[in-house]
């Protein structure tokens, strides 16, 4: 916490205060994360996966938060933040990039992740899930089975949702890029879009275009169809698990209301049939087991 | 340059004022009550309920024959009566017909062992039979919604003696097509998994499946709209109304989602007379009865194709096929189709009110032959026809349908 400045007041100073904390926090994070080397013309030029392209938002946000940190301007921003000075010298973070959604070098941001995601599944299948299939052994070998079971459809389970959210995010990440991309050569021709409402809704309308594209496609429905059954078999698989454990507690588990549920089930319809054929006989007093008002 | 492009003083005062004005109107009360026309429930089976709704005050009842709504199970029969000025149940009242609706409820544990057929054969056929006898009347006029159609479309083939007249409203009947992607996903849904693990198909599961049919549009473009009319307190009441009905989702039964997955969505049994219900088969052909079957242009759920073959299929002669330029859902909210959707189908009925059919006594109702209207309907549906542009008799190629949100 600085010390008390005159013109301002207790809340300012607070605020003044975290916003400091916050850039110290953010430039010891830049310095750490920096690479020692200078960066090299790919690594400036290719944002992925490169640690450069976190040193251009936390630059913007320094001289962001510098300017808003002088007396006047955190004043006006508790009031009226339209009277803030020197705002158009308050660079806009350039977060795309950091978040590395620049089309920038080779490949594309999906291969990068579905590349992380099948590596992880490739370690798990060689490594941990012989692990977990080996035989059990013992008074215990059913329940050490089903937790075996249940750890390796969670995997499973894992690497099939993340697929699909990945795939679900190509859209959105490629509907950004292009984006990106007009603006900047928008920027570069001194022809900004004086209507971003409007530019907002061509945007949206891409994507919708983009998602009808990719929700109707064979990969899409593939592991659609693939996260469900996963999603399935996991699910199944920890019901197994808690059911033993219910079991112990002495608490009815699902299995065994629904075998009540059945047996209620066939013995309504049973009763409902028997209902209607007596209704349905001459000479009946009529016969009804729901509620009529 | 992007500075530039987003530089914060160009925010007007406008735009200033327009977040102080959202945030009064989010901090006010907001009126956003749903399903406010006054009703009795008259009858409980299970976990459902039969609606009567109140006839609307200064309005004298014109109908004879009263009419049972069905909605789908997905979602809630409490759309059609959003709020007042945009509610189908009210425009019913308002013209002179009597309304019965039933609530299907919220399918518990329990209910997951229901089939198709407990509820076409069971619930339905028993609230038909409620209603009949309170009106001392042979049969009933009959409107389905989505599902809700498909299930009196069963219902009417197998009980044609008790329905007068069927209403169907964006039901789909044929599966067969690849223009909704409801119907190209169903193709690779593994059903027995499904509900073998969870029993009943959890709400959120179908909300969140409904959400990615446009996730542009109705995860990110709803948001926008909100947000550029929240200074709107009309606006906001009415958005967190649909928001309100389009999120009380009740699970939908195991059993009668297998079936609905397997035999209609995968195997497209309805339309190919195939649909064994209880061991009786579907026969469309047994469908005699008036038939005015209404779906939308632009739904991106049941597109025109899954709904346009039913009248070319059915048994009656008085079939009429109306499509209209909205979306699933707009049919039936949109201040637009007010003025369509819901007065159509009241003079449809009207039209053939008729004298309504008692009952004969000590003559059993099941399996009783209706006779089929044929030269009369023929001058009324071209009367009807020169009233909506575009309903037509013969089914005809539809464009893709677009989306139009939910």
């Amino acid at each position: 916490m600085t010390s008390a400045s005159p013109e301002k007041t207790g809340f300012e100073e607070i605020f003044s205060g975290w916003v400091k904390a916050s850039n110290h926090m953010m430039d010891a994070v830049s310095r750490t994360w920096t690479p020692q080397s200078p960066p090299t013309v790919d690594d400036t030029k290719n944002a992925r996966g490169s640690l450069w392209s976190w040193v251009s938002p936390f630059d913007s946000w320094e001289k962001m938060s510098t300017v808003m940190n002088t007396a006047t301007n955190l004043g006006a921003l508790f009031t009226n933040p339209l009277q803030m000075k020197d705002l158009p010298q308050m660079p806009f973070p350039v977060w795309p990039e950091a978040m590395n959604l620049s089309p920038r070098g080779e490949g594309t941001e999906t291969d990068y992740n579905k590349e992380i995601i099948d590596a992880v599944m490739g370690i798990y299948h060689r490594e941990l899930s012989k692990v977990l299939n080996i035989p059990k052994l013992g008074i215990t070998r059913t329940y050490q089975e089903k937790l075996a079971r249940a750890m390796d459809k969670f995997q499973c389970f894992q690497k099939y949702i993340s697929e699909f959210i990945n795939i679900l995010n190509i859209p959105l990440k490629q509907s950004f890029e292009t984006a990106q991309e007009n603006l900047s050569e928008m920027a570069k021709n001194g022809c900004q879009p004086q209507d971003l409402k409007k530019y907002h809704s061509r945007w949206l309308k891409k994507l919708e275009t983009k998602y009808h594209a990719l929700l109707n496609s064979p990969e899409y429905i593939r592991i659609m169809g693939k996260t469900l059954d996963a999603m399935a078999d996991f699910t199944k698989a920890r019901q197994d698990v808690l059911q033993d454990v219910m079991k112990f507690a002495g608490v009815p588990v699902e299995r065994d209301m629904d075998e009540l549920y059945k047996d209620l089930y066939l013995l309504k319809k049973r009763l409902k049939a028997v209902e209607k054929q007596l209704n349905a006989s001459a000479n009946h007093v009529p016969v009804r087991s729901s509620r009529k008002k | 340059m992007l500075n530039e492009a987003f530089n914060p003083t160009m925010l007007s005062e406008k735009a200033f004022l327009h977040i102080k004005k959202a945030s009064e109107v989010l901090l006010s009360p907001l009126d956003t009550d749903i399903a406010t026309t006054p009703y009795d429930v008259v009858y409980e089976e299970d976990r459902i309920k039969l609606k009567h709704y109140r006839p609307a005050a200064g309005t004298a009842q014109k109908a004879k024959t009263p009419l049972l709504v069905v909605y789908a199970l997905v979602n809630r029969e409490t759309m059609l009566d959003l709020q007042p000025g945009r509610s189908v149940l009210e425009t019913f009242l308002n013209h002179g017909l009597e309304v019965y609706m039933i609530d299907w409820g919220y399918p518990t544990r329990k209910d997951r062992y229901l089939t198709i057929d407990d509820h076409v054969n069971g619930y339905l056929d028993n609230v038909v039979d409620v209603i009949r006898e309170r009106h001392a009347l042979a049969s009933l006029n009959l409107m389905g919604i989505c599902m809700g159609g498909t299930f009196c479309t069963m219902y009417a083939a197998l009980h044609p003696e008790k329905v007068k007249n069927l209403v169907t409203t964006v039901s789909p009947t044929n599966f067969d097509t690849d223009r909704g992607l409801l119907h190209h996903w169903a193709q690779y849904i593994d059903a027995d998994k499904i509900v073998d693990t969870f029993g009943n198909i959890p709400a959120d599961i179908l909300n969140f499946g409904f959400l990615l049919l446009n996730p542009a549009k109705l995860i990110i473009g709803k948001y926008d709209c909100l947000m550029e009319n929240m200074a709107s307190k009309p606006f906001v009441e009415n958005f967190i109304r649909m928001e309100k009905w389009i999120f009380d989702s009740p699970d939908v039964p195991g059993e009668t989602f297998r079936q609905f997955m397997k035999e209609c969505y995968q195997e497209n049994r309805l339309i190919k007379n195939e649909m064994m219900l209880d061991g009786q088969r579907v026969d469309l052909r047994k469908l005699t009865m008036p038939l005015l079957n209404i779906y939308a242009k632009h739904d991106h759920l049941v597109p025109p194709s899954a709904c346009n073959r039913l009248s070319g299929k059915v048994g009656s002669t008085d079939t009429e096929d109306v499509c209209l330029d909205t979306g699933h859902i707009g049919i039936y909210v949109s201040a637009k189709s007010q003025n369509e959707f819901a007065p159509k189908i009241a003079d449809w009925l009207m039209t053939r009110e008729g004298a309504p059919k008692k009952p004969t006594p000590g003559k059993k109702t099941s399996g009783a032959k209706r006779s089929v209207r044929k030269a009369g309907a023929a001058a009324e549906n071209k009367e009807s026809k020169a009233a909506m542009p575009s309903s037509r008799k013969t089914p005809k190629k539809h464009p893709a349908s677009r989306s139009a949100g939910r």
